[in-house]
């Protein structure tokens, strides 16, 4: 198929299509040619336009283009750095290109596009540069395929970047990460990664934890061990109706205090 | 010395600086085809954040330039009242950047300039001073040069340590630390002081310093460099910050604490300050570039904490500190130690009581009149 100069196509044809399959480029009519190739990746013909428009024109014929689709178009055509860097809210270096190159080489390409639709920004994967010191993008993919977790089990983005990130550090500490593949829910895999890359805080949580059983809590509050950024406590759930109930309740956690104090965790770290 | 003029690639000097007494020792001490005069700042055209080379590459290059703002400020720590329990520590930065290497540098947040700087107008800053002086000569502030810049491991090049401590002579109830990695005190040395500077060294355990503080000077050479310092009559203190968590922590800080108290008397130690490993969210990339996650400071387990820092887990930085301080004063009571940038809580949790409730501390933590704003 021969695909037409991005400038010649008919743009007001495509405000009408806006909508497109999830993380790859739209199925949509190019002056009347349809350039969608299945499930390969589509490629448009940007090579006539001079460097300055080509992301531009991009630009204005898909709007909603992800980073990663960006990035893998980038790869093929090249787009001018400080043109892509703009784009993408990134500043201008030499070693973006290295950076860029590791994102779509080590990432699987589901992960890839999950990133895409939950609206990923560039700057917020700079973790990912630590990876580009090393040139062995093989090994990295092998041991990236494990980041399947994270599409399969549809993150939000925030716990998407924080789940990535984590299993970059375990595979930069010489952890094993394709244990992960083992959880069967999003709730598994994060607790299976904050344990494999927080034992001690773990340890700390199971003391807390032990210490919660042997406190005698009374019947009207319910409690649980709860980690609030670097502390690790219990959240205490209770119900109060009238003012006797709320004097009753400082009564009885009064009397609490010194079983608590005598309950403290005990643990070597 | 050799070492130390050896480690810059470039040395750039601002016009304006041509004529200081700093600009003028840097050209009798470096070869003419390291010096270039410059009318604006080098590299100007690298944009913050750097990245981790252009970092790299800002500790190589030294730009002597005159400080355009206020030298005397507040410790940051002063600013997080809410947060922290802080000891009124004034700071009078003198330049920025540093030529050592600490995987947990908190200027890898904090610094977007990619040279190192050395203000060439000193005087600028002992005329804030005595300013300063006309009204508060007599109270008793703590002034650091070691904020932004080690306050030592450049004074071979500077001899600003000379200047300050003329200047200090002259006003007794003030306390001037240099805080340093180094061990160059063989430049002041043999000055006549007023008994109010504090040669202060940052330490750690050799296995932390062999692996974290980078191009620093050894254990053996800090503890050493202050021996001289205490036989010269100066009061020497050591920070024992950043306190890292590593698998034989409570073997090597403790060997830390029984060579401190084997090399040194009580009384010829100011203070001793205590801090855990802490740093800004966003430091944690650069560092990870920097020095990979062989690191024991990126192998950390940091949880974001009030005021904004990763930090560890609160049980674990109190486990930490009880251990130091309980160690210190098995070996003698008189070991005067404090927690530096710490919450209200670790410092009950540690010590059982706020620095205000114990007598060798009240001194430090009453609150000073505000003579810079925050």
């Amino acid at each position: 198929m021969d695909l037409i100069n991005i400038l010649h196509c008919n743009k007001e044809f495509f405000e009408l299509l806006r909508t497109r399959p999830q993380g790859s480029l739209p199925s949509i009519a190019w002056d009347g040619n349809l350039i969608y190739f299945g499930s390969n990746e589509s490629v448009v013909n940007l090579t006539e336009v001079s460097p300055k428009e080509k992301l531009e024109q991009l630009k204005a014929i898909y709007p909603d283009i992800g980073p990663f689709e960006i990035l893998r178009l980038h790869s093929r055509i090249g787009f001018p750095q400080a043109a892509l860097c703009a784009h993408l809210h990134i500043p201008l270096k030499e070693e973006n290109e290295l950076f860029f190159s590791k994102l779509i080489q080590v990432l699987p390409r589901e992960v890839q596009d999950h990133f895409d639709e939950r609206k990923v920004k560039i700057p917020e994967l700079v973790f990912l540069r630590a990876l580009a010191d090393s040139s062995d993008s093989e090994s990295q993919k092998a041991a990236f395929n494990v980041t399947l977790q994270i599409s399969k089990f549809a993150l939000s983005l925030q716990s998407s970047l924080k789940s990535l990130e984590t299993m970059m550090d375990l595979f930069l500490m010489g952890k094993p990460i394709e244990a992960l593949f083992a959880a069967n829910n999003a709730t598994e895999f994060q607790n299976a990664l904050f344990q494999n890359r927080n034992p001690v805080s773990q340890q700390i949580q199971e003391a807390k934890q032990s210490q919660m059983s042997l406190i005698h809590w009374p019947s009207f509050a319910k409690a649980k061990v709860t980690r609030r950024g670097d502390r690790t406590g219990f959240e205490v759930q209770t119900f109060i109706a009238s003012e006797a109930d709320l004097t009753k309740m400082i009564a009885t956690f009064e009397r609490m205090k010194e079983h608590f104090e005598n309950s403290k965790e005990s643990f070597v770290i | 010395m050799n070492q130390l003029l050896q480690s810059f690639e470039q040395i750039f000097i601002d016009r304006q600086s041509l004529d200081s007494r700093l600009a003028k020792r840097i050209q009798k001490l470096f070869s003419q085809e390291t010096i270039v005069i410059v009318d604006e700042e080098p590299f100007s055209e690298t944009k913050a954040p750097l990245t981790a080379r252009e970092f790299d590459r800002s500790k190589k290059n030294l730009f002597i330039t005159p400080y355009k703002g206020q030298f005397f400020k507040r410790c940051p720590g002063a600013t997080q009242k809410r947060a922290l329990t802080c000891c009124n520590y004034h700071i009078l930065n003198l330049g920025s950047q540093c030529n050592m290497n600490c995987s947990y540098c908190y200027l890898q947040s904090y610094l977007n300039s990619p040279v190192m700087k050395m203000y060439s107008n000193i005087d600028q800053a002992l005329l804030e001073l005595r300013e300063m002086a006309q009204n508060h000569s007599q109270q008793p502030f703590r002034v650091g040069t070691g904020e932004v810049i080690d306050s030592l491991s450049l004074d071979p090049i500077t001899l600003f340590s000379r200047e300050l401590i003329e200047f200090f002579r002259e006003y007794p109830c003030w306390k001037l630390e240099f805080k340093t990695k180094s061990a160059s005190v063989d430049q002041f040395i043999d000055l006549e002081h007023a008994g109010n500077v504090i040669v202060s060294w940052s330490i750690n355990p050799p296995e932390v310093i062999n692996s974290e503080e980078h191009g620093t000077a050894r254990f053996e050479e800090r503890l050493d460099a202050a021996r001289k310092c205490a036989d010269r009559g100066y009061p020497i203190a050591f920070h024992i910050d950043p306190m890292i968590y590593h698998t034989n922590w409570r073997e090597n800080y403790l060997f830390l604490v029984e060579e401190i108290h084997r090399r040194f008397r009580p009384e010829e130690v100011h203070i001793i300050s205590a801090g855990a490993l802490r740093f800004q969210p966003e430091q944690r990339h650069l560092m990870r570039e920097r020095f990979g996650l062989k690191s024991l400071v990126l192998q950390a387990e940091m949880h974001g904490s009030e005021g904004g820092k990763l930090r560890y887990d609160s049980t674990l930085r109190s486990e930490m500190f009880h251990f130091l301080i309980k160690n210190f004063k098995a070996l003698d009571p008189k070991w005067n130690l404090f927690l530096c940038m710490e919450t209200p809580e670790t410092w009950i949790s540690s010590t059982e009581k706020m620095p205000m409730q114990m007598p060798e501390l009240r001194e430090i933590f009453k609150p000073l009149p505000t003579v810079r704003p925050e």
